[in-house]
């Protein structure tokens, strides 16, 4: 018996100190579940959520770094940072959604608390130093979202979306666990550090590789990168629109973050496999994304493609395991959720509207019905094709240059190319909006939630459009953070 | 040693026929209880290897759980009724499978496998059990995953809640 003792005499209480926005979302959670019983006031439940979010995003610079949970929860800049964005997400995601689900009808109260459930399972994915909190973290990010995917009332595509989300869901969660059990068995650990310095270079026999292949399998599929993207399309198209701009948005930030996280600190010896992984997988996924979405009049599904060629975008930069990649890929995923958010919320805020479906049609003249409207989407339609003023002009240069630099010609290549393809159906848009006449002159209204989502998106855009030193400075030092976890 | 080594045939050999009755059986129910079968001879294995908690939560979950799950699923989904296997998936399942049995193989015989490192040696199993070996880790270092398993769980009910309950009531309801 003495060696239970020894093990458990040693554990004290751990520290909840650098949990603090977690617990903040979590009670958040339960709080909205229990009033949910008793009251339908909608409003204030939205008011609840927006003030949990709020204060989690306010008590996050605040909250020290440190290791909790006997090693199992990291703490750091890294993990911080990306809190404080997928907060950031779903804050604008709460704030636009109550008036987009009482216009269609299919308002629930779920969809509030099961949001919250899923950002508390991608702050744990972006924080975690061990395998087995990122499959947890994960489960409970992506068990919340098939159910957010499928709560579009009495419709029908909805639930399709749903179903092949949970299935091809699932069979990702499945090859991850098989991943992980592999490399278990190869290193006898599941955290991050033992792992790095069990598996070398020297030794990259079969147990490795295979795991490390099973694993990137898994991860890709969560990604939705080609040709694991089969869900994403009808998902993204099925969902409610805010619940899509937040798969879109923070579910693929959350996923980078800790595909980024797993690569450089599990495996930083073991790059040759990866880096060649990643890469064939960026490639098919901006061939394929921009090809097929080239091929869409639903803007909503196109958008969904857009999404698929953006991760190709940005997956792009495991090509190459520098550090000036991975600060090209985390300036990349930052800039993304504002050009993102942007074009999603610009569907929500547009679906209310009197006959309004998407169509590539409704687009015509919207310039001359609503000249602010049709500015915003110009700036992040531009801002996705990576046109100069707009940021997504340097994040598609940074990956660029890192290829460059790795001399991965064929992968920039393939970018430069892909991304002036994407401007058959980016540009399409904008020619719509601009050099149409408007088919109908029923006027908008929009929410004041919409309408500051918007304008703050499409200023930041052109913000950080000027000043990229912005978030390029905090990419880099994450990227040494990152750096310096390795093996520690 | 004699018994576990005979013991190890019996099970394993039991486990791959109800595995081939699991594939080629016609009738759908006696499949599943070759599954049952396959589940217990499996759970068997973990017993000679001295896996005990492995073996009975095999058991449990899989053949107690999860079975009767299917023949509920079986029971009241009319199209599953009498329906075998058809030719056209054996196509695609047999590659598959083989490709998959090919892997593990592969894998187990060649990776370099890591011997057991750690607190627990097998002296120490053998004298605390396993029980409390898996216990001892699973609430301490694996305290938090542990806990957060219980919220996916609470998120996964509250989902089939959501999507499976009538509509037309809460339609009144938003209504009025």
């Amino acid at each position: 018996m003495s060696v239970l003792q020894e093990l458990v005499a040693g554990l004290g209480a751990p520290d909840f100190s650098v949990v603090v926005p977690e617990i903040i979302i979590l009670l958040t959670a339960f709080t909205i579940f229990a009033i949910e019983l008793f009251t339908k006031a909608r409003f204030l439940i939205s008011v609840i959520t927006v003030f949990g979010l709020l204060l989690a995003g306010i008590v996050i610079p605040f909250t020290p770094e440190g290791e909790t949970f006997y090693g199992l929860y990291q703490v750091d800049t890294f993990s911080l940072t990306f809190k404080f964005f997928l907060v950031m997400t779903s804050f604008f995601v709460v704030i636009i959604m109550r008036p987009y689900l009482e216009a269609k009808n299919t308002y629930y109260g779920e969809y509030y608390y099961l949001l919250l459930f899923s950002l508390l399972g991608m702050m744990m994915m972006v924080s975690s130093p061990n395998l087995i909190t990122f499959y947890v973290g994960i489960e409970l990010a992506s068990i919340s979202m098939y159910i957010l995917a499928g709560m579009y009332r009495k419709d029908y595509l909805s639930k399709e979306g749903a179903f092949k989300y949970l299935i091809m869901g699932g069979t990702g969660t499945a090859l991850i666990s098989y991943g992980i059990a592999l490399i278990y068995g190869r290193t006898g650990s599941f955290d991050f550090s033992t792992i790095a310095t069990s598996i070398t270079s020297g030794n990259l026999d079969v147990g490795a590789v295979g795991g490390l292949a099973i694993l990137l399998i898994g991860l890709a599929l969560k990604a939705s990168s080609v040709p694991f993207h089969f869900w994403t399309p009808d998902a993204y198209q099925g969902a409610t629109t805010p619940i899509t701009a937040f798969m879109a948005v923070a579910a693929k930030i959350a996923t980078f973050a800790v595909i980024l996280k797993i690569m450089v600190e599990a495996f930083p010896f073991a790059y040759p496999v990866w880096t060649l992984g990643w890469a064939l997988l960026a490639a098919a996924s901006m061939i394929f994304g921009n090809f097929v979405a080239l091929r869409q009049d639903n803007v909503k599904r196109m958008l969904a493609y857009s999404s698929i060629a953006h991760s190709g975008y940005i997956l792009a930069a495991l090509a190459s395991p520098t550090d000036f990649a991975f600060t090209a890929l985390i300036f990349y995923s930052l800039v993304y959720i504002f050009m993102g958010l942007g074009g999603f919320i610009f569907l929500s805020a547009m679906e209310r509207q009197y006959g309004w479906s998407n169509h590539i049609n409704d687009f015509k003249g919207l310039a001359k019905r609503s000249p602010v409207m049709a500015l915003f989407m110009l700036v992040y339609m531009f801002s996705m094709l990576g046109i100069p003023p707009t940021v997504g002009f340097f994040g598609k240069l940074g990956v660029f240059i890192a290829l460059i630099g790795s001399n991965i010609w064929w992968l920039a290549v393939v970018l430069v190319v892909m991304s002036i393809i994407s401007a058959g159906y980016y540009l399409r848009i904008v020619i719509y909006m601009y050099m149409h006449e408007p088919t109908s002159k029923a006027r908008f209204n929009f929410s004041l939630g919409e309408a500051f989502a918007l304008a703050f998106m499409a200023t930041f855009i052109l913000i950080l459009g000027i000043y990229p030193t912005l978030f390029w400075d905090i990419s880099g030092y994450l990227t040494a953070v990152l750096l310096q976890n390795i093996g520690k | 040693m004699e018994l576990t080594g005979t013991a190890f045939w019996v099970f394993s050999s039991l486990a791959v026929l109800s595995a081939f009755g699991v594939v080629f059986f016609r009738n759908i129910v006696y499949a599943v209880l070759s599954l049952i079968s396959t589940l217990i001879m499996v759970s068997g294995l973990f017993f000679t290897m001295g896996a005990e908690l492995i073996g009975a939560l095999q058991i449990l979950i899989y053949a107690v759980a999860i079975v009767v799950f299917y023949v509920l699923v079986i029971s009241t989904v009319p199209e599953f009724k009498g329906k075998a296997f058809q030719t056209k998936y054996m196509v695609i399942s047999i590659p598959v499978g083989m490709l998959i049995f090919v892997e593990l193989a592969i894998v187990s015989l060649f990776g370099a496998w890591k011997s057991n490192t750690g607190v627990f040696t097998p002296d120490v199993v053998k004298e605390v059990g396993n029980v409390k070996a898996v216990a001892t880790m699973l609430f301490t270092k694996y305290l938090f995953p542990f806990e957060v398993a219980s919220l996916i769980l609470l998120v996964a009910m509250i989902g089939s809640i959501v999507i499976g309950r009538k509509e037309h009531v809460i339609d009144e309801e938003a209504e009025g």
